[in-house]
């Protein structure tokens, strides 16, 4: 499967992905920022309390690179996946002697991990980067205690899951209706809708693990539908 | 008599209710040159297609070197070689990179590739991306694609489209050299008649998506050896009964 995987890096130019997670990853860093400046900005905010809570910031930091990075993972998948077996794409993907599901899970595995990845680095970065900033020339007038710090750590392994979720169910939705313009247009919907359901969670953390399970049953299905699909497949 | 490399049982393939390929018996010998002639969709490609497993016959069964296409297809495509027309690749990768990427798909290593590429050809430009070949110049590397893996059956779909004469006379003499050498069966599909006798140990002839004709190129030598070249082009237009 790791040779399936190195092949589908070497076969797809990854080189505007890694530009594209530099400056969404910048850009989250600078919104982190932003978003802790607010109190100071506009002392008149009503939500001031909200603003210079660390834990709510690391949560909307996550919130938008989970929209961001799976939007990036939803693009990854029109081209990876749904312009793969577009009708010219798929002889030369047929025509390996390997595994029609094989080569598929090999491409599914690019298109949810690297979102996952990107998002995983970039939510350390970013926090790490804030936090520590903040321990020196302190922009948040509450405090930052451990479990603070494990909750923004479970709240970005969501995030990353949630980032790679969206590639796949994206690519699934494109499949589906063979269409690359669709991929993405489903992949920024469903990053408004999953923005829109885990901004509960900055308030109400079980709405995580609700959501978690849901999309990965989501996730498990479209797998196996794409599956299905590419064995029914002709040329 | 010797063992088929390549046998179909009306093979049958219809596309929301059109038949494409209607109850084909075709049957080509180990180690043969067969040569597939027909008009533009006569149903050639999708022969090719239904052989190689790339879709399912709608009746019938075909099978290479012994393996149904439908249920071994991983291990046809793993013995065989093809090139269907027009050659698809990864366009913004070279002509080498293409190869490898087939190689390492079939988990071998890559010392046939600088060989295969001056089989073809393409020693000089084999860096080159693929998109900025010119249509003759495609042909090559899909060539070489479908020899690079030292295949036993060859299976090709119009190869010399594009290509120039000495390109095709060259293609001409490695085909027999594989089958008579190495006995590579070969079943190829082309619309160069001149050709024919110094290229196919056997000629069918498929119209509207029935095999009409199948014979060996000896006994279609001896019964006309004056218009070979007219009575297939008149098997073409369909006006020969079936074997």
């Amino acid at each position: 499967m790791n040779r399936l995987l190195s092949l589908e890096i070497q076969k797809n130019r990854l080189g505007p992905y890694h530009m594209g997670t530099l400056v969404c990853g910048v850009a989250l860093l600078a919104f982190q920022y932003l978003m802790a400046a607010i109190p100071h900005l506009d002392p008149t905010e009503t939500d001031q309390v909200l603003f210079s809570s660390y834990g709510f910031l690391l949560g909307l930091d996550h919130l938008l690179g989970m929209a961001v990075f799976g939007i990036l993972g939803g693009v990854m998948g029109a081209r990876v996946v749904v312009q793969a077996y577009s009708s010219r794409g798929r002889e030369l993907l047929f025509s390996h002697p390997v595994g029609r599901k094989e080569i598929l899970g090999a491409k599914l595995r690019l298109i949810y991990g690297y979102p996952a990845a990107a998002m995983l680095l970039w939510g350390t970065v970013t926090g790490a980067v804030f936090l520590l900033t903040e321990g020196i020339f302190p922009l948040c007038a509450g405090t930052l205690a451990a479990k603070t710090v494990w909750w923004g750590l479970c709240s970005l392994l969501c995030h990353v899951h949630m980032a790679g979720a969206v590639g796949i169910l994206a690519a699934w939705i494109g499949l589906c209706k063979r269409s690359v313009p669709g991929t993405i247009v489903a992949a920024v919907l469903l990053a408004m809708c999953l923005c829109q359901v885990l901004s509960l969670g900055l308030t109400w953390p079980l709405v995580y693990p609700a959501v978690l399970g849901a999309t990965a049953v989501g996730v498990a299905l479209a797998v196996k539908n794409m599956g299905n699909q590419v064995e029914q497949m002709e040329v | 008599m010797r063992e088929l490399a390549i046998a179909t049982d009306t093979l049958a393939k219809a596309y929301s209710g059109r038949e494409v390929v209607k109850g084909c018996q075709l049957s080509v010998r180990r180690g043969q040159v067969y040569l597939l002639l027909g008009k533009n969709g006569a149903g050639k490609t999708t022969l090719f297609k239904l052989l190689l497993g790339l879709c399912r016959p709608t009746t019938g069964t075909a099978a290479i070197l012994g393996m149904d296409s439908v249920k071994d297809r991983t291990n046809i495509l793993r013995q065989t070689g093809h090139l269907l027309a027009p050659p698809v690749f990864y366009e913004h990768l070279s002509a080498r990179a293409n190869l490898m990427i087939h190689l390492t798909y079939m988990d071998l290593g890559d010392q046939g590739v600088e060989p295969v590429l001056r089989q073809v050809g393409l020693p000089e430009v084999g860096e080159q991306p693929v998109d900025t070949f010119s249509l003759g110049m495609r042909g090559r590397p899909a060539l070489a694609r479908a020899l690079v893996h030292r295949p036993q059956v060859l299976l090709l779909d119009e190869p010399t489209v594009g290509l120039d004469p000495v390109a095709i006379r060259e293609l001409w003499i490695l085909l027999r050299r594989l089958a008579d050498q190495e006995g590579v069966t070969v079943l190829l599909s082309s619309h160069m008649l001149s050709e024919i006798r110094q290229v196919a140990d056997r000629i069918g002839v498929m119209v509207q998506g029935r095999l009409l004709l199948q014979e060996d190129t000896s006994t279609l030598c001896r019964d006309h050896p004056q218009d070979l070249e007219e009575m297939l082009l008149g098997a073409l237009e369909g006006g020969i009964p079936c074997e």
